[in-house]
């Protein structure tokens, strides 16, 4: 995400980034391996799934406010871009019902190095291709957008205050550059006040 | 940041407050009814942040500043949560502390919020903050407009987040 932050001055929209980034780390989680929507270039399969999804809650947003009178309102599009999300995921899933089979002992060792990948677990309860889909789309939701906002959220006021902005960045800088662990980051005070009066 | 959420009564009860003229009797919910609340007003109720509610203010949540919202703080929802695990299901009444705030061992944090991806959450938000401001000195604002909700299910922000960014 970082190298596709121009240095030369010019303006970047974070927000876009953020919810490409969270959507790479939540696929991570949930089917095991990344869709890379940063990596991959414009009009992809990766963003365009990210974009059917973003345009399909809308849609859904605007169903719960109009009720009955949504009927009318733009079904085709949702349609298509539900159908673009469901196929994206499908693949997915159907790969994971073949690799992971509860019955086949065979098949039942723990595939990606030991690490808990969301799909492969539910699919050791149920074999039901639609609901491992739609956990796996509840998951998503939950998990992506919402970080993504919170980040987005966070930039907006950095933005505008400078002062902030200078108070996080002395905390951060007593890292001397280190990447943080999950220790360093839980003892950070400044940065845990600033999240939590973002939320 | 889902501003909105709601709940929907599995049986007729009552809540303390919101009945009466002066909203401050109890108030009766029937059965099948829904409750929404709207967690963005809540965040910016004076009576509970004080006078400068509307402010962002991060020190608010200095321990010495003795903040305890309790129930009015709720980013992360609350209340009962199923929980699926090897022995039979049970369910834990979740108390919605600031489990981030208080600096609690990893294993006490899962009982605390109902949202189970809350410390995955808040670790890639950190996680990610840091990493940027380590790598750009300052950020400079290039949009002039007032902020502007882009409402869904989450809360993003119709404008997005135009800045310039000034390596270090």
């Amino acid at each position: 995400m970082i190298s596709k932050i121009p240095r030369d001055g010019s303006t970047i929209d974070l927000q876009t980034l953020f919810f490409q980034l969270t959507l790479d780390s939540a696929t991570e989680f949930l089917f095991g391996e990344s869709v890379n929507s940063l990596l991959s270039s414009e009009g992809s399969e990766q963003q365009s799934f990210g974009r059917a999804f973003d345009a399909a809650q809308v849609s859904i947003g605007n169903f719960n406010i109009l009720g009955k009178l949504g009927g009318y309102f733009a079904k085709d599009d949702f349609e298509k871009n539900c159908k673009i999300v469901h196929d994206f995921v499908d693949k997915i899933v159907y790969k994971t019902l073949k690799e992971v089979d509860p019955s086949d002992s065979e098949k039942n060792l723990v595939p990606n190095g030991g690490r808990y990948v969301f799909l492969t677990e539910t699919a050791k309860v149920t074999r039901d291709p639609k609901q491992l889909r739609d956990e796996s789309l509840n998951i998503l939701l939950a998990g992506r957008d919402t970080t993504a906002s919170l980040l987005s959220h966070t930039f907006h006021v950095l933005a505008r205050r400078p002062d902030i902005w200078k108070k996080l960045q002395a905390e951060i800088d007593d890292l001397n550059g280190k990447k943080p662990d999950y220790e360093t980051i839980k003892q950070m005070r400044y940065l845990k006040y600033v999240l939590t009066e973002c939320k | 940041m889902v501003p909105l959420n709601t709940r929907i009564a599995n049986k007729a009860t009552t809540l303390p407050r919101g009945g009466g003229p002066d909203g401050r009797s109890p108030v009766y919910v029937a059965k099948g009814t829904f409750v929404t609340y709207n967690v963005y007003t809540m965040h910016r109720r004076t009576d509970i942040y004080g006078p400068d509610a509307l402010e962002f203010r991060p020190e608010r949540w200095a321990p010495e500043e003795g903040l305890r919202p309790g129930w009015g703080y709720l980013p992360f929802n609350g209340g009962p949560r199923k929980q699926i695990s090897n022995c039979s299901p049970r369910y834990i009444i979740q108390s919605p502390q600031l489990a981030f705030q208080h600096d609690l061992p990893v294993t006490n944090f899962a009982p605390l919020g109902i949202c189970v991806g809350q410390q995955f959450a808040l670790i890639e938000a950190s996680y990610t903050i840091i990493r940027l401001l380590q790598e750009f000195r300052s950020m400079e604002n290039r949009d002039s407009r007032e902020w502007t909700e882009n409402i869904n299910l989450t809360l993003a922000i119709a404008t997005g987040v135009k800045v310039a960014m000034v390596p270090r």
